[in-house]
Formats: structure tokens, C-alpha cells, sequence
């Protein structure tokens, strides 16, 4: 291995004999062990929520999908004015979700044989002849099933005259005409990155081109319609025929992946600490959602992985399938102390003593539990549903999301929120029609054990509307204005009287039923809104933890870097090295550690915060040698060996981008960054 | 002087109120001058200098108290007394003052960078004060002429108190500022002597020797490390990318995990393409060769697109079985910094039968890639920090050498030239003679008026190279006996003398000579008869790299040979000897 060192690439061959005897396969023990059943469980969970995600994403632009295939497909008659067929694809601030709507577009259209589709990017051309080249080469390219045809075409070319130059639209005019394409799509996906005259140059050619090549350009436009407008100079501008489309936003993708991700029969919750999180990471990054479900599937990994207990969710668990050592875990977890407890509280020490000695019967006990906890974890779910559509029907403002009410519920905030209050008292004072309207929506959502209440309810203003003839929608007694004033003039004499108005008997009845109604629903939200991490064995079926998500996808190299120099004890955990910097336990101490027998580089950074822009090795030497040798006096050996810690440490700085050559004086360095910036 | 008043004389509509003034301060300044004595403090008696009556006449009008001239300890009760005279009334029109008192008293209360800017208002204050006091020198009459020199004094000397040191506890981006501050940047003028800085032979005799007293602890991290391995395996078989950062080589820990990921593998063992992105000289091309030698039967074209587009295709139909594994050390090295680089190993990685581990040693080095790279990477990072040394990624000797702009890779300095030219036919010998006598000449005329072209010259400092050179020949045991001829001194002993940075500027000139200009003079001498035949001779140059070219600012191409310019001089001497 060693020898290949400073090789440039090769392939990798095991240091160990051929048979492998260095090394064997270490079979994993301790908790590790349940991993392959785990391995599966994941696998099982995963598929079963990617596809659900799969089935969110492949409906969320089919419309917008549709609409443009009905435009390409319709084109070809209606190109003949001399004016470029343009589609405009308005994909609002989300630049990220464009690529999907293009790539699923492209498989579309690869479908039709007379078609082309060209994707091209901002990057790939910088002037009209790259563009042209590029353009051209792949509209000739990617008919892979045509590679002998296109070598005909070659020799073709070679035969008729003079060899045209690979970025004469010529080419491709004969090429469309060989093949009898009657449609090039050219799709500018990031049209506010292309600059701007060669965005006009080409649109004009396309216009001169538009009678023998059948052009159609697709735009992807992150900004506005106005600003492509007013980018494009009028020549452009005129030779274009656009259609406006629109696809979903971002911010609604996200929700809808959301719901799939998280809903009724999810086997495994995240918390309400790692859905903010995430979500907020994508709304206020640009990235895809494939970062979303990136971070889904890691959340997912994580948690089987790390979680040994994660074996209990397997649906069929025997026994004999869980080694011992995982019911000692669960003696261990803070939930099962908490609910031993409260067992004893409630005087079951007998099953306390059976759960803490018996292994078959924790087992059963808590396979059991599992299973009424996680109905329980459904209806909070399905009970921040009830909400959610409950103001939505009632469009209460601020209009909250899905996604937010779904946090609130997981993190237990959502039974005393103002959210909740605000609803309930609509509740209280709406009309027949809406109730109805409500109910109508709720019914369906509600557990079994309350749907008869529910329907009762139903059936009450049912009769209650067939007593009534007016019509009108009943009001509840307390949308009524309460009190009123009313000015009487009587004789010369003005009489204020204050009166309730008359409640009639049918909103009495009706006010009876919103009642009902009402409590009936904050029954069931202050049954079902329960704080999940107050369950049994929550561990097992809830994941919150934000810390894997944020180091692994939004890492800190460079605080890691800094904090490696500047404490290497927080690395190395010696004693030597962390004495001064541990005894001051506050950050701003962690600059003034020098210590000899901190690592060289780390000595070297250290001087390095300390100086200024420019760094004069001499003095930086000096410093160093000082600070190595720990004050005493150094011999020359001592002094040659500094010295070649000092250069490995400044070749070190240097190959890290800490410092630079500089010109302005001799034997000097130049600072590049700062800590802490 | 007489021009000032002169100025005076003409904004001032009536010149004798001034000395009206005058004559009244001289009465009063002895006045005052007792409890200047009484208080002994030097700030005390700048106070009352601060106070003379022009620019208090100037303050006081708007505002009574002397607060906004900072801590003035003693007030003269002369003040009072001046404050009526006209020149206050002329000062007081100025907008420029008022609106300095206006920010003067607002800062007031600030602490040092405040003060600085006090300084600033206050020199701009002084200016009319200043005149006044040239005056008062000038005039007899007044007491000792040391008085003024310290009042133009003062802010220099609280200056020159203020410590290059930064004050403790300063936010990073403060002192960022105070430390890129113009004029704040006080390095000594100390140099490196060469002789301290190792070769090759003694870096590594040290480094070998060396004991690193937290080997434990660094074995300690990697065990650290090495726990981690089954869950980046998972990792990667999810179809996630590794990348690893930290300070310290993670070469060794990712070898660690290939082998791991060898012996773990079940049935067939993976496929893993090692990519050293440190080796010099390292391209796209390097690495796609080497993923196409794992899948057999390919035949790839020339360019690294098209070797890019075939793979692709062939993985489309082909996908290898377990899947292949990249593991590339230091991605973020310069060799794979290019945009393009970056963008095909991405588009290479985003396949999902390639997985790639890779390490990052820089600490910016997310910043290499936009949004859509970054997506198609799909890294998975990790904090592998290892605290080992970059043993295999850094050539320190040559690194510090660069760094410090002493020698290079190239044939050692003089000496090493002059071996090349031995071996050299004649007329070789005379167009690197003319060449250098070109460079020369021309060094000596544009002395004056130099300016460094590009940065990539590194020709400036001959006492430098001249050392740097002779270390090489010693070590190459080849030292020519004419330099000792030319009876100059021993480098090493010159080398310490304090000179060497004040004859730094004049050889730092060393510009190129024209292409062109140089073709003709060959020609007149003879060297050659063709520009085929020049450019032979200079190919030979340049493959020794005993010859740069680079275009100048017009875009002629120039020719410079990079040396010092007294080696440039011993090297003629030594041609022409020949």
C-alpha cells in the first residue's frame, strides 16, 4: 500500500494475503447484533415511505407536465408565422424544482422518435459559438439507437461539398431533415444565468433558422416573465410566440412530501425539533427536494442504526429473535423508568417485579404497549389533521400550515396553544352551514369509539332543519351580538334600553348542538394531544435528534479545523495539552493557550490568530522556538528538530489555505483567514 | 509664513483684531502659567496648550463648556476673556467645524478607535490653531518655542503608545479590521537566515527522529474513527457520498476503511479505484482511465467529455455488480480545483453504482461547488479529524521554499545552468549569454521605474536564490572555482549582514527581454539564421527551466531567465571567460 502512495490512481488491492487471513469478517456482537434484523426493518420502513413520496412527487406537476406535452405535440401546425414557439416555464423563487419538471419532461419527449430535446445550461456555453457547437453536438448525439446512422451522415456531408464547420445550424438542419424530426426543443433551464446578449443572439438565430429547423424553446424562469422581457432586447423579443405555464411552488411541494412523509401509518415519528429543522434547512436553502427525502432517508438510517431497540417495531417479533442484552436496554431507558414507576404509584409491584426480572414478560408487556403507544401517536397525528382542516374550512388567519401544526402536535406544545384557543372559540359561533360543512370534513377523520357522537350531531341538526322552514342557516346564540342598544323616541322622550335580542328557539336548539359539538371535540384533543416523548418506550418509535441531520448535512469544516488547532485537546483528550485550556472552561480563553506541548501545527496556528495581516517568518520562527521549547535553552539538535517542525507546520498552514506568498516584503507570509469569520 | 498671512489677510476683511487677540493672549498665557506648574502632569499642560484661544474661541461660541475638546483638566480662567474677539465670529461661520464639534461631542465618549477619529478632527481642528502657533513661534515675544513643538508633538506621541498588540476580546471581524488597518501592519524587517531552513536530507533525518508525544492520543482518534466504519458502509450502500474533513491526513484512515470495507464484503469482493489527488500533475483524465481499467472492454476516446459520456453509458448498461468505490484523497487540492473537474467527477458520482468516499483538507472547501454540484455529489459529511500529519500530501521542504520565494523547482540556481550549458553546443551558450546581458541591461535601465509584472515571476530576491543556490551546490558537490575567482565573499557569512534587504528593490526588476528584440540580436550574432532554430535553442532553455516566458501588459511575449541579479552577473562573467 505504501509503495503506491505516490501513485496517481490505481485500483485498490487488500493489503492481507489473497485468502484473506488478515483480516476476517467480524461478526458484529452486543446490541450491534439485532443490525441485519434492523437492516431489513429499515429497508421495509424506507420503501414503504419512498414510495409514498414517489407517488407525492410523480402527481404534484403531472398537469403542468401535461400542458406542455399538449403544446409541443400541437405546435407543429401552428409554427408557420416566423415567430419561435416559446414555452415559458414559471417555477416562482424555487430554482430547484425546475430540474424535475425538465428531466421528467425529457423522458416524455424522448418517447416520440421526431422529437429532440436539448437541455442546455448557462455553464456549458459562454459565446454563441459554444453555444452552437454544444447545441448541435448533442441534438446530433443523443439519438444513441442512430450511431451508425449518424456516421452515414458524416460521410453524407463529405459527399455533398464543402465540410460545414460544427457550428453551422446547417448540420443540423440536414440532420432534422434526414431523420425527419419535425420538433428540436431547446429547454434553457436556468434562463436568468445565460447571459443576456448571447440569450438575444441566439433567440434572433432561432428566428432566422425557425423555416427549416422546427424550433421550440422552453424557458425555465426562476424570476418573472417582466424580467426575461426586459433582458431581451425588442429584435428578440419579437421573434419569440410564448405560453406561459406554471408549475407548483416550492413551498407546496415541500408541504405535500411532508404529509406523505409524515401520516397515519408511518411506523416511525420524527420529532417536532428534527421536522423543523429539516424543513426549515429547505426553505431557506435552494436545493431540491431530493435534499428533503435525503435527509428523511438519513433520519431513518440513523435511527435504525444507532437504536438497537429500533427491533422491536419488526411486525412478527418472536422471543427468541431478540438477544438479551436489548431487554437489559429497555430497563434502561428513561420512558420504562418513568412508567415503572408509575405502575408502582398505581400498586401493580407485581407486574413491576415480573418487568424487571422476567425477560418473556417484558417482552410481551412491552410488545403489547408498543402497539397501543403507537395508535396512540396515530390519533395525535390524525387529531393535528382534525385541526388542520377544521381552520382551514373555518380559514382562520394566519393561515398555519400542515407541516407547523404537525410540529406543534409532536412537540406535546399544540393542546394549550392560542392556535387551538382561536378555533375552538370559532367553533363555538359558527352557523349551521358551516358546522355542517365541518362536520362533513371531520366525520371521516375521527377515531371509531367517537364517530357515533359525531354522527348524532349530525343527525340533531338534521331534524332541527327539517323542523325550521325559513332556510336560513341557524345561528349560534353567541355570534349574536350580546347586547344592544336601542334609542327609542317617545313623546319628546328619548329611552335607551339595553336588551339582549330575542334568541329564537331553533338557534337555542342549534347553540345546544355547536355546544355539543364543541365539547366534543375538546374532549378528544385533550385526550389525543399528549406529548409523545411522555409515552412508553417512545425511544423506540420517535426519533428527535437533530444533531447527526445537522453535522452530517450542514458540516462546519472549518470551525472543525479551528477548533482542532486552537484546543487540540478537544481532539485528543490528553491531559498535557487540555490542563490550561480546561481550567479556564470559557472561549475566550482558548487563544491565550500556548502550550509546548501542544502538536507543532497547533503552536503555528496559534501565533498565527495572533498576528497580523502579515506574518514575518523570522519573527514567527523565533516565536516558535520559544514556545516549543518551553523556555529553556535549546541545544542545536533540539534547534534543527524545531526547525523541522516549523517547516512541516508552515508547509502545513500553507497547504490548508491559512497563509500565502506575499511580495510586499522579504521572508514574510500573508494572512488568508481569520478565525472566527 | 508671510505667505499664510498673506492668505489671512485677504479672507479677513480687517487683519487687526488678530493682533488685538494676541496681545491679550500674551498678557494672559503668563497667568495661567503657574498652575500649569502647579500641576506637574504633562496631560495638564497639553490641556491648556489644546486651549489656545484661537480654536477655543472656535468651541466656545457654540458651545460654553470645553467638553467637547476632550479631557481638558484645567480651564484657564483666561478663557472668558478671549472668547469675544472676532476671529471667534470668523471661525464660527466655517460649516466644516461646527459639524466636526457636532461629531466630536457625540463620540466623546467612545473608547479607542473613537479617539482616533478625535485625533483625526482634532489635526483638522488644529490646522487654524496651528497657524497661530507657526505665528507665535515666529513672534518673539512668546514664551519658550518648545511649547508649540509639543503641541504638534502630542498626537504622535499618544500615537506611538498605542500597542501593535490587539486589545484582548475583539470579535472576529474586529479584528479582522484592526488588523488589516492601513498602516497598522508593523512587521520587523527581520529575515530568515537560509542556512537555518533544512534540505531534503536533514528535514527528513529530523522528522524521522522525531517522537511525537501524542502518538497515543492521535492512535486513540483513529480507534475513534475506526468504529464509525460499519455505519459509513451503510452509508454508502444507502447511495450517499463520504466526505470526510478535519485537520490532519486522513490518507491512512481511509486506506483503514478500504481495507475494512474489503474484508467485510460478503460475497464479491468491491471494486475500489484509489485516486492520490495530490500527485502533481493529476487530471480528470488520470482518474477516468483508472475507473475505466475496473470495467474491461472499453476502448475511450481522447477527450476527458467524451471518455466522461462513454462511461456513463457504459454503466448505464452494464452497472458493476458491487458497486464500485472512489476513493479520492484530497479533493479539494489544486490539481482538482478546476470548476470543470469538479463538475464531471460529480456527474461521474452521481451513477448509482459508483459511491465516493473522499477527504477534504481545506477548511472552505464547500465553496468549490454550487448548488447543483452539490446535489449530484451527495455527501454525507463527516468530522474525521486525525491530527496526523500530512506525511505523503505536502513536499514541506519544497512548500516552505515556495512559500518564502526561495528556490524552486528547477535546476539548482546558477550552478545548475551553468552544468546544463556545458553540455550545450556553442551557439546555445551565446544566446543564454546574450539573453542574460539583455536582462541585464535592461534591468539597468528601468531601475528606476519598476513594477513587477505577474506574480509568477519569482526572480526578486537575489540574495536569496544566491543562497538557496549555494546550499544546492554544496550539496550537489559541485562548486565552481570561478566564483572564488571572482573573489565574492562567502554567501553564508554575507548572507547575515543587515544589507540585504535595502539591495532587495533594485533585483527585483529583473524583466523580461523581447521575444523579438532578442531574435535580431541572435541573428546579428550569429547564433542562429532561422526562428526555427531559435526557437530549438530556447525549447532547450525552457525545458530546464532555465527560461521563463510570459506576456507583458501589451501581450509581447517577453523571455527573463529566473535568477538574482548578481548570479545573473557571475553567470555572464563565467560565459564570457569561456
Amino acid at each position: 500500500m505504501s509503495d503506491r502512495q505516490y501513485e496517481a490512481c490505481y485500483t485498490f488491492e487488500a493489503k492481507g494475503t489473497p485468502q484473506g487471513t488478515k483480516r476476517k469478517r467480524a461478526d458484529p456482537v452486543g446490541l450491534h447484533a439485532s443490525w441485519k434484523r434492523r437492516r431489513t426493518l429499515f429497508e421495509q420502513v424506507w420503501s414503504s415511505q419512498k414510495q409514498k413520496i414517489e407517488e407525492v412527487l410523480s402527481t404534484i406537476n403531472a398537469s403542468t407536465l401535461q400542458d406542455l406535452l399538449n403544446y409541443l405535440n400541437a405546435r407543429p401546425e401552428g409554427a408557420r408565422r416566423n415567430r419561435l414557439p416559446t414555452g415559458l416555464v414559471l417555477s416562482g423563487s424555487a430554482s430547484a424544482t425546475y430540474g424535475s419538471v425538465f428531466a421528467r419532461l425529457s423522458s416524455l419527449v424522448a418517447s416520440f422518435p421526431d422529437k429532440i430535446y436539448i437541455p442546455v445550461k448557462a455553464a456549458t456555453a459562454t459565446n454563441l459559438k459554444g453555444f452552437l457547437k454544444c447545441l448541435i453536438t448533442s441534438a446530433t448525439n443523443n439519438d444513441s439507437s442512430n450511431a451508425d446512422g449518424s456516421d452515414d451522415e458524416k460521410s453524407g456531408l463529405g459527399r455533398k461539398g464543402p465540410r460545414l464547420l460544427n457550428y453551422d445550424l446547417q448540420n443540423l438542419s440536414e440532420y432534422v431533415q434526414k431523420n425527419g424530426i419535425n420538433q428540436v426543443v431547446v429547454v434553457f433551464q436556468d434562463s436568468e444565468a445565460f447571459d443576456t446578449n448571447l440569450l438575444a443572439e441566439v433567440i434572433k438565430i432561432f428566428g432566422c433558422w425557425i423555416d427549416r429547423i422546427p424550433f421550440v424553446c422552453l424557458f425555465g424562469i426562476a424570476t418573472s416573465i417582466d424580467n426575461l422581457q426586459q433582458r431581451l432586447p425588442r429584435a428578440a423579443v419579437r421573434c419569440l410566440d410564448g405560453q406561459l405555464f406554471n408549475t407548483v411552488r416550492a413551498d407546496e411541494v415541500l408541504e405535500q412530501v411532508f404529509r406523505a412523509a409524515h401520516s397515519f401509518d408511518t411506523q416511525l415519528w420524527f420529532g417536532s425539533g428534527l421536522w423543523n429543522t429539516m424543513l426549515e434547512r429547505q426553505r431557506n436553502h435552494l436545493g431540491g427536494i431530493d435534499a428533503f427525502t435525503d435527509a428523511l432517508l438519513y433520519a431513518s438510517m440513523s435511527h435504525f442504526f444507532a437504536n438497537s431497540l429500533t427491533l422491536f417495531l419488526s411486525e412478527g417479533l418472536s422471543f427468541k429473535d431478540v438477544p438479551n442484552d436489548h431487554f437489559e436496554a429497555v430497563r434502561n431507558l428513561g420512558s420504562f423508568q418513568t412508567h415503572v414507576r408509575r405502575l408502582l404509584d398505581s400498586g401493580k409491584a407485581q407486574l413491576v417485579h415480573s418487568l424487571l426480572h422476567s425477560n418473556t414478560s417484558l417482552f410481551d408487556y412491552s410488545m403489547k404497549q408498543l402497539t397501543s403507544e403507537r395508535h396512540r401517536m396515530r390519533s395525535l397525528t390524525q387529531c393535528a389533521v382534525i385541526i388542520h382542516t377544521l381552520r382551514s374550512r373555518l380559514a382562520i388567519t394566519p393561515a398555519t400550515s400542515y407541516s407547523a401544526i404537525q410540529c406543534g402536535a409532536l412537540a406535546g406544545t399544540l393542546r394549550d396553544s392560542p392556535l387551538l384557543r382561536i378555533l375552538m372559540a370559532t367553533i363555538k359561533r359558527c352557523p349551521s352551514n358551516v358546522l355542517e360543512d365541518l362536520l362533513a370534513h371531520v366525520q371521516p377523520l375521527v377515531p371509531d369509539s367517537q364517530a357515533v357522537d359525531f354522527s348524532a350531531i349530525v343527525d340533531d341538526i338534521q331534524t332541527l332543519r327539517k323542523a325550521d322552514i325559513s332556510g336560513a342557516p341557524f345561528r349560534s346564540t353567541l355570534d349574536t351580538p350580546s347586547m344592544a342598544l336601542h334609542t327609542t323616541m317617545m313623546a319628546q322622550k328619548v329611552t335607551l334600553s339595553k336588551s339582549k335580542p330575542a334568541i329564537l328557539p331553533r338557534d337555542a336548539a342549534y347553540s345546544d348542538i355547536v355546544q355539543r359539538f364543541h365539547d366534543l371535540l375538546a374532549g378528544h384533543f385533550t385526550q389525543t394531544l399528549i406529548d409523545p416523548r411522555s409515552l412508553f418506550l417512545n425511544e423506540v418509535f420517535f426519533y428527535d435528534l437533530k444533531s447527526p441531520y445537522r453535522e452530517v448535512f450542514m458540516p462546519k469544516p472549518r470551525a472543525a479545523i479551528e477548533r482542532a488547532l486552537s484546543n487540540p485537546a478537544d481532539y485528543l483528550g490528553c491531559s498535557c495539552c487540555g490542563a490550561s485550556g480546561q481550567s479556564s472552561d470559557g472561549k475566550e480563553n482558548d487563544d491565550v493557550t500556548l502550550a509546548p506541548s501542544h502538536p507543532s501545527t497547533a503552536i503555528m496556528y496559534q501565533l498565527y490568530v495572533q498576528s497580523g495581516a502579515l506574518i514575518n517568518v523570522a519573527d514567527l520562527w523565533s516565536a516558535f522556538n520559544a514556545v516549543s521549547s518551553g523556555g529553556e535553552d535549546m541545544d542545536e539538535d533540539g534547534e534543527r528538530m524545531n526547525m523541522a517542525l516549523f517547516q512541516r507546520a508552515l508547509a502545513e498552514l500553507r497547504y490548508m489555505g491559512l497563509i500565502k506568498p506575499t511580495r510586499k516584503k522579504a521572508d514574510c507570509v500573508a494572512k488568508v483567514l481569520w478565525k472566527g469569520l | 509664513m508671510p505667505k499664510r498671512r498673506a492668505e489671512e489677510a485677504a479672507i479677513d476683511e480687517d487683519p487687526t483684531p488678530r493682533k488685538i487677540r494676541r496681545a491679550t493672549r500674551d498678557d494672559d498665557e503668563p497667568a495661567s502659567s503657574p498652575q500649569v506648574s502647579a500641576a506637574v502632569t504633562p496631560s495638564g499642560r497639553k490641556s491648556i496648550l489644546r486651549g489656545t484661544p484661537s480654536k477655543l474661541n472656535g468651541t466656545a461660541s457654540v458651545e460654553p463648556t470645553p467638553k467637547s475638546l476632550r479631557k481638558v483638566l484645567f480651564t484657564t480662567p483666561a478663557k472668558p476673556a478671549v472668547e469675544e474677539t472676532p476671529t471667534a465670529v470668523r471661525n464660527d461661520r466655517s460649516a466644516r467645524r461646527k459639524s466636526q464639534r457636532i461629531l466630536q461631542s457625540h463620540d466623546e465618549s467612545d473608547d479607542e478607535d473613537a479617539e482616533a477619529d478625535e485625533e483625526i478632527a482634532q489635526q483638522i481642528l488644529d490646522e487654524d490653531a496651528s497657524e497661530d502657533d507657526d505665528e507665535e513661534a515666529a513672534v518673539p515675544i512668546t514664551d519658550t518655542p518648545t511649547k508649540s513643538g509639543k503641541l504638534r508633538g502630542r498626537p504622535k506621541g499618544r500615537r506611538r503608545e498605542r500597542t501593535p498588540s490587539p486589545p484582548p476580546d475583539l470579535p472576529p471581524h474586529e479584528l479582522y479590521f484592526f488588523q488589516n488597518r492601513a498602516g497598522g501592519n508593523k512587521t520587523s524587517a527581520n529575515t530568515l537566515p537560509s542556512h537555518l531552513l533544512l534540505g531534503h536530507d536533514d528535514y527528513f533525518a529530523q522528522i524521522n527522529a522525531y517522537k511525537d508525544p501524542h502518538a497515543a492520543d492521535i492512535k486513540q482518534l483513529k480507534h475513534l474513527h475506526y468504529r464509525s466504519f460499519d455505519q459509513w458502509i451503510f452509508e454508502l450502500e444507502e447511495g450517499f457520498n463520504i466526505c470526510l474533513y478535519g485537520y490532519g491526513s486522513k490518507r491512512e484512515l481511509v486506506m483503514e476503511f478500504a481495507e475494512h470495507m474489503y474484508a467485510q464484503a460478503e460475497c464479491e469482493k468491491p471494486s475500489i479505484v484509489v485516486v492520490n489527488g495530490y500527485t502533481p500533475g493529476l487530471t480528470i483524465r488520470d482518474i477516468l482511465v483508472a475507473v475505466s481499467k475496473v470495467m474491461t472492454g472499453l476502448k475511450l476516446p481522447a477527450q476527458p467529455g467524451a471518455m466522461l459520456d462513454m462511461l456513463m453509458s457504459k454503466l448505464e448498461d452494464t452497472a458493476p455488480t458491487p458497486p464500485l468505490t472512489l476513493i479520492i484523497h484530497s479533493l479539494d487540492h489544486a490539481n482538482l480545483r478546476k470548476g470543470n473537474t469538479q463538475a464531471m467527477l460529480a456527474r461521474l458520482v452521481t451513477h448509482s453504482s459508483i459511491s465516493l468516499i473522499a477527504t477534504c483538507d481545506t477548511p472552505n472547501f464547500p465553496l468549490l461547488w454550487d448548488v447543483s454540484i452539490t446535489r449530484q455529489l451527495g455527501f454525507l459529511y463527516h468530522d474525521a479529524t486525525t491530527f496526523q500529519p500530512y506525511r505523503v500530501e505536502i513536499d514541506v521542504v519544497e512548500e516552505v521554499n515556495a512559500l518564502l520565494g526561495r528556490s524552486r523547482r528547477r535546476l539548482g540556481g546558477k550552478d545548475g545552468v551553468a552544468y546544463v550549458l556545458k553540455s550545450l553546443p556553442e551557439n546555445a551558450r551565446d544566446l543564454f549569454r546574450i539573453l542574460v546581458e539583455e536582462q541585464l541591461a535592461l534591468a539597468d535601465s528601468s531601475e528606476p521605474s519598476t513594477t513587477l509584472g505577474d506574480a509568477t515571476a519569482d526572480s526578486e530576491d537575489d540574495d536569496d536564490l544566491l543562497g538557496a543556490s549555494d546550499d544546492e551546490a554544496a550539496l550537489a558537490g559541485q562548486d565552481t572555482p570561478s566564483r572564488r575567482v571572482r573573489g565574492r565573499g562567502r554567501p553564508a557569512k554575507r548572507k547575515a549582514t543587515p544589507s540585504r534587504p535595502i539591495a532587495r528593490p533594485s533585483a527585483s526588476a529583473m524583466e523580461g527581454v523581447e521575444y523579438r528584440a532578442l531574435y535580431l540580436k541572435a541573428v546579428e550574432a550569429f547564433v542562429c539564421t532561422s526562428e526555427l532554430a531559435f526557437r530549438t535553442l530556447l525549447k532547450e532553455f525552457h525545458d530546464h527551466a532555465m527560461v521563463e516566458s510570459r506576456r507583458d501588459a501589451a501581450g509581447t511575449e517577453r523571455l527573463g531567465v529566473p535568477m538574482g541579479r548578481e548570479e545573473l552577473e557571475a553567470l555572464v562573467g563565467e560565459l564570457m571567460k569561456k
